[in-house]
């Protein structure tokens, strides 16, 4: 059997960057990690700190793994369909890879959407704590691991997203239609004014 | 006959309202679907072309219809870190914009019979928040009746404790007919209803047929 490419996604975000999730991923100890997990490819979507990430790579070039291809981007248009989905396992040429992402909501639904293992990196320096928030909530719920930006916590983080991927796989088989049907959420199209109210009645006879 | 209105916002709002379509319903003989984009969004159009797409899809495969659709732009209501001081101005060009597409029937059959949207959906940011004000005003107007345009608010999945300025201005003003949260922890704090996670409602790419996952 041929060998399987295996890919592990970087992104922060187009706007603000994240400068200490960038360096840390930019370690040879990390990429050395990888190449030992079978990774194939580390892409790394970086925004603004574009210009020294790719100076520091350059500078690295020799440290790279044999058989590791390390890559710097600023941004792309469409980060689900074009990247993501080298994540995704491809029967005969890939294995199922994972994405390291800051916190951003946008990310993690196509994640979720391409159905991905996901490692959330919430941005500490970031004013308001929102993404701190969101990875709690994402952990909580067994949609992510969470992990700070330091190569060895996320090393830590991957091979337990590894972990909950397989567990996930068994409790929500990937091919039903509704995947989370057992969350119980309302369905869009039949929200009218009269049913929520009802639903909301309901809802008063349980409690 | 069905002929709803959605407000897609931004990027990222737009991103979850599709979510939250997408569930797999393609039952939509006889049902017209209009969208409200801010001008200079091609996010939000990128992501609606691609809804749209793979709605057609599903309807072929299921042999159902999907019904019709059409989109209107209007001036955006307030930009990413425009100064709130100035955002009255731009959201009065806003509302303007908003009151045709309200008004204005779809040119086909669902249209000239229904003239008004029964449902607005909307998730944020600020335009959504128009939309509902313009949907009050015509109707303390009498220009529609009170039965139509019902406004149905849908907090944003990235807000789990606290509302967006959109959610406090809406539920503080009373004009959504329908709001609800994604998270129960917000909407115990407002004493709103939870709805669930409805963007996980959506299909995923192994979902959908044909594959789009390229080698």
């Amino acid at each position: 059997m041929a060998h399987l490419q295996r890919h592990c996604l970087v992104t922060v975000g187009a706007t603000v960057g994240f400068k200490q999730l960038t360096e840390q991923v930019l370690q040879p100890e990390f990429w050395d990690f990888l190449s030992a997990e079978g990774f194939t490819s580390l892409r790394i979507q970086c925004g603004p700190d574009i210009g020294w990430a790719s100076a520091r790579l350059a500078s690295l070039q020799d440290r790279v793994p044999k058989g590791l291809e390390v890559a710097v981007f600023e941004t792309t248009k469409n980060l689900m369909m074009d990247e993501m989905i080298l994540c995704k396992a491809w029967s005969g040429s890939r294995r199922m890879g994972v994405v390291v992402s800051h916190a951003g909501t946008g990310t993690i639904l196509d994640a979720w959407k391409v159905g991905l293992p996901v490692v959330v990196v919430p941005n500490e320096t970031l004013l308001d704590n929102h993404q701190a928030e969101m990875a709690k909530h994402l952990a909580k719920e067994g949609y992510a691991i969470t992990s700070t930006a330091s190569y060895l916590d996320l090393q830590g983080a991957i091979h337990k997203a590894d972990l909950l991927w397989e567990d996930n796989k068994s409790r929500w088989p990937p091919h039903t239609i509704k995947p989370q049907k057992a969350s119980g959420a309302l369905r869009l199209w039949e929200m009218h004014p009269q049913e929520v109210e009802k639903e909301e009645d309901a809802q008063m006879t349980n409690d | 006959m069905d002929y709803t209105l959605f407000v897609l916002g931004s990027g990222g709002h737009t991103k979850e309202m599709l979510m939250m379509m997408d569930d797999g319903t393609c039952a939509f003989a006889n049902t017209h679907r209009r969208y409200l984009i801010s001008s200079g969004d091609s996010m939000s159009e990128h992501h609606l072309a691609d809804y749209e797409s793979r709605l057609q899809a599903l309807c072929a495969t299921r042999g159902t219809s999907p019904g019709t659709h059409d989109k209107r732009t209007v001036t955006r209501a307030r930009r990413v870190h425009q100064p709130l001081w100035s955002t009255p101005l731009t959201a009065l060009l806003s509302i303007i914009d908003i009151f045709p597409a309200l008004l204005t029937p779809p040119d086909n059959e669902v249209g000239r019979a229904l003239r008004y949207p029964g449902r607005v959906f909307s998730n944020g940011p600020a335009t959504a928040f128009f939309v509902a004000l313009a949907v009050h005003l015509l109707k303390m107007g009498y220009v529609i009746p009170e039965s139509c345009c019902k406004v149905i608010y849908i907090e944003s999945w990235a807000r789990i404790s606290t509302l967006s300025l959109t959610g406090k201005l809406l539920l503080y003003t009373g004009i959504a007919d329908v709001f609800v949260t994604q998270h129960q922890e917000v909407a115990t704090r407002y004493g709103v209803q939870n709805a669930g996670e409805i963007v996980f409602n959506s299909r995923r790419l192994d979902d959908l047929e044909p594959s789009p996952a390229k080698c």
